[in-house]
């Protein structure tokens, strides 16, 4: 199953009740697979006429109570820029997935990274965040696209799975399962008639200053809890690992392979994955680092998580880079040439070292 | 006429000469379980079926046991020039699914003989149509079957379906025999598609799989 | 520009001597030989400047060797309007397919055409987004199916759009034909209405657009010939060809 068919999967199993999307490529799969799934269950397809009006349609289908998702690729996410913002302000639930491709503008239809800043710094206008899940697999893409539902519901705030073209392409296999679910809440607050009841306004607008000012400070708690609670990421044979790589999604299997062929050969090499890209698993970060020489960071950009990685890290250990874009993608050998170079060189220091006391 | 178009570049913060890769390469003695990690490259034009037929083997590989990964050229890439695919089979898990030392590498025309040769090592196999690559030069180290595939498949009765003669092939070279498996994944994949064509095509992949076993039993 | 000798066809200098990437059979390569017939006609080559869509014909800048412009997705009269408001001097045009200018782009060639903006439209309708793979377009014919209508469109997703008739409506529009390219004769009334066009902006008589039927076998699942033939049998009937707006013989 392709990444993006898991997608499909991941929604229907979380029972997604409204797909709203506006084809782009390399996601054509997962509108196509939407059109397939949702119609003959009777629950709502709609292509939209655009990204700008398809994360509207998210809008008003989350704010009526509804289970509801879009999925794009970077031009198309840029578009929902908006849309996202008015969700996170009028506390709206709603899964955004992104098939990352080459940018910035039209770029083209390659896998890349290069939307890390905009899904994890809140792309739009305002005081914001938004959960970001980065699968590094087709079973991670069904699952991280099911839980990015319960996540939205708990936290009321949009969710972005951020993914890229490699890994929506790539076919592997996945376990068709419904993976650990959250108790599903109830929406109160769900615009559904204002039957015995007074009648809501769901909005981000507060014109008074104090009114905006308290609504901001809900919305900044709900973001630090989040942050205490949320940051997720996977510890690969970095408890005694000299070299630890960091890379999330497609990156992240590149350096886990590596990684493998690096302990052959007798090298101590770790993977940490941040899975929560906001937020960003600072201290797992930091616990993978305690034996430590070097940090090697690597992603599909010049240089985004890598900021997050520097702000974890506070210069505890050197960090390595190795930034690509346009669709080039670090190949396993590069990958395993540095890491051995960066151990041996680690390596002879310490020998060095001892040869002189 | 001016065009600001620039190509992205690859920038890395640790200078490594493209010879460093090789030399450390040679001096380490691989694993063996990753040698068994295989990658299979398919590539011709745009309407010879291989997305398919490299889809079929890599389900084929999982029904197998083995694990898999799969990967088409996509988008509006497919217009014209070449298709390709990369499939990996093997028992670890795979990182990248991109080939990078091909174990097989089919090739169904000329530009893709071209584009693709470079990923041959040591060991690989080489399966070139010949109608369509009239000339193909030398590869050491590498064992070059050369079929005319297009003319089989046609001969046996639906030219176009010379991407099962490819599937068959690469399942024979792989050692993924069981016939009846392969069979049901064809009948499953093109049977209500094109039932007219069923029992042809069920023919062509056996003669595929014939012929894979054949060579991989050659030396 | 009459020639001393009496040439039957010649390939328009205009055009670059690329091989397209279009599919065998697709309409985009005859209106590019159009438009570039059309700009040879006035000979304003070194003062053409045109916008490219987000679509099949994206990469039109191989193709047709005049300045040109991206746009974000159906953006291209917006873009457009920059150009020329900043370069009144310059002939200005666009190029898009029907999902930038009839989904996407609605907002900008309403407001351009509205403004009555002195620049070109060339519009190629087939009835279907080609470079995503085949979904539904605005234009999409009701029972067509399609990747996002696999049982074909329906009331579901509302009737396919008419950009001539709709835009006919406005005032400020000069020129607003609706062509096709299907038979020779076709395709000599395509050249006339874009020449027709491209005289408007030049005598500054403000916005023209020509929209062009046009097959895209490849997702319309048919072979070359049956896709040409498919224009006459099932799109003019949703879109019938004709003259929309025309101010100039309105004046007259
Ligand atoms: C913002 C944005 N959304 C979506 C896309 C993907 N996209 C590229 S072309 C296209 C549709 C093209 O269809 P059409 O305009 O009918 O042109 P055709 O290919 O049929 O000639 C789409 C949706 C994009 N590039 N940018
Ligand atoms: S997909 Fe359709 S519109 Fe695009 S090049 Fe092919 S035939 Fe033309
Ligand atoms: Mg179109």
């Amino acid at each position: 199953m392709s990444g993006n068919d898991a997608v499909v999967e991941g929604a229907i199993r979380a029972g997604v009740d409204c797909y709203f999307g506006y084809p782009i490529t390399p996601q054509n799969e997962i509108i196509a697979g939407m059109a397939a799934r949702l119609l003959p269950l009777g629950r709502v397809f709609l292509q939209s006429e655009s990204e700008l009006a398809a994360i509207s349609m998210v809008h008003g289908a989350a704010a009526a109570g509804k289970r509801a998702m879009t999925t794009s690729s970077s031009p198309g996410v840029s578009l929902m820029q908006e849309g996202i913002s008015y969700l996170a302000g009028s506390r709206l639930p709603a899964v955004i997935v992104n098939i990352q491709r080459g940018g910035p503008g039209l770029g083209n239809i390659a896998p890349a990274q290069g939307d890390y800043f905009q899904a994890t710094r809140g792309g739009g206008n305002g005081d914001y965040r938004t959960i970001v899940l980065a699968p590094d697999s087709a079973q991670e893409m069904l699952d991280f696209t099911f839980q990015a539902f319960d996540l939205a519901d708990q936290y009321r705030s949009p969710v972005i799975v951020l993914s890229d073209g490699r890994l929506g392409q790539m076919m592997e296999p996945v376990e068709l399962r419904d993976p650990p679910a959250r108790k599903r809440v109830e929406k109160p607050w769900a615009l559904t008639g204002a039957k015995g009841r007074d009648a809501f306004f769901v909005c981000s607008l507060r014109l008074p200053v104090p009114e905006l000012a308290e609504h901001n400070r809900v919305l900044d708690k709900v973001f630090r809890e989040i942050e205490r609670r949320e940051p997720r990421a996977e510890a690969y044979r970095t408890d005694d690992a000299r070299l630890v790589f960091t890379a999330y999604g497609a990156c992240a299997r590149l350096c886990r392979e590596a990684v493998d062929l690096l302990r052959d050969e007798g090298l101590k090499a770790g993977l940490l994955r941040p899975i929560t890209l906001w937020p960003f698993p600072h201290k797992k970060l930091l616990a993978s680092l305690k034996k430590a020489k070097t940090l090697v960071v690597t992603e599909l950009s010049y240089g985004q998580m890598l900021e997050d990685v520097r702000l974890a890290v506070e210069g505890r250990v050197p960090i390595e880079f190795l930034g690509y874009a346009g669709g080039e993608a670090p190949s396993i050998k590069e990958l395993v040439a540095l890491g051995r170079k960066l151990l041996k060189k680690s390596n002879r220091k310490k020998a060095s070292k001892g040869k002189r006391r | 006429m001016p065009k600001t178009k620039t190509r992205g570049s690859k920038k890395k913060s640790v200078a490594q000469p493209p010879s460093a890769v090789k030399k450390t390469g040679k001096t380490v003695k691989k694993h063996p379980a990753v040698e068994a990690t295989r990658e299979i490259l398919l590539a011709g034009s745009g309407g010879q079926g291989l997305i398919l037929a490299g889809k079929m083997l890599a389900q084929a590989a999982v029904a197998e046991g083995f694990n898999a990964t799969y990967i088409p050229s996509y988008g509006a890439e497919v217009r014209g020039g070449t298709a390709h695919c990369h499939i990996k089979v093997g028992h670890r898990p795979i990182g990248s699914p991109i080939v990078e030392d091909a174990t097989i590498i089919v090739v169904m025309n000329e530009p893709s003989y071209r584009a693709f040769t470079p990923l041959l090592r040591k060991g690989s196999t080489l399966v070139v149509n010949s109608s369509l690559v009239p000339t193909v030069g030398k590869h050491p180290g590498v064992k070059v079957i050369e079929l005319d595939l297009t003319e089989i498949a046609s001969k046996m009765g639906s030219m176009r379906s010379a991407n099962m003669l490819v599937f068959g092939l690469c399942a024979g070279l792989l050692g993924i025999e069981d016939r009846k498996l392969l069979s049901g994944l064809l009948t499953d994949t093109l049977g209500k598609k094109n039932p007219a064509l069923l029992g042809t095509n069920l023919q062509i992949l056996a003669k595929g799989v014939d012929l894979g076993e054949e060579a991989a039993a050659s030396k | 520009m009459i020639a001393k000798e009496k040439k039957v066809f010649a390939r328009s200098p205009v055009l670059t001597p690329k091989i397209t990437h279009y599919c065998p059979g697709c309409g985009h390569g005859v209106v590019h030989r159009l438009v570039a017939e059309a700009i040879e006609h006035y000979g304003i080559r070194e003062r053409t400047i045109c916008v490219a869509p987000v679509g099949c014909s994206v990469l039109i800048y191989k193709y047709i060797d005049v300045d040109m412009s991206e746009a974000a997705h159906g953006r291209a009269p917006a873009v457009a309007t920059g150009i020329k408001r900043a370069r009144p001097d310059l002939f200005v045009m666009t190029y898009q397919g029907d999902g930038d200018l009839a989904a996407i782009g609605t907002a900008e060639i309403i407001h351009a055409a509205n403004r009555g903006e002195n620049i070109s439209v060339i519009f190629v309708n087939n009835a279907v987004y080609g470079m995503t793979g085949g979904q539904m377009a605005p234009t999409t014919i009701l029972g067509q199916k399609t990747t996002t209508t696999p049982t074909g469109r329906s009331e579901n997703e509302g009737p396919p759009i008419k950009v001539c008739e709709m835009l006919g409506t406005m005032d400020a529009p000069s020129y607003i034909a609706r062509v096709t390219v299907d038979k020779p004769a076709a395709v000599r009334k395509a050249k006339q209405a874009i020449i027709t066009a491209f005289g408007r902006q030049l005598d500054n008589k403000g916005f023209s657009l020509v929209e062009i039927l046009s097959p895209c076998p490849t997702y319309w699942r048919l072979p070359p010939v049956k896709a040409v033939k498919r224009i006459e049998e099932w799109m003019v009937h949703t879109f019938p060809l004709g003259v929309y707006k025309d101010k100039e013989a309105a004046n007259a």
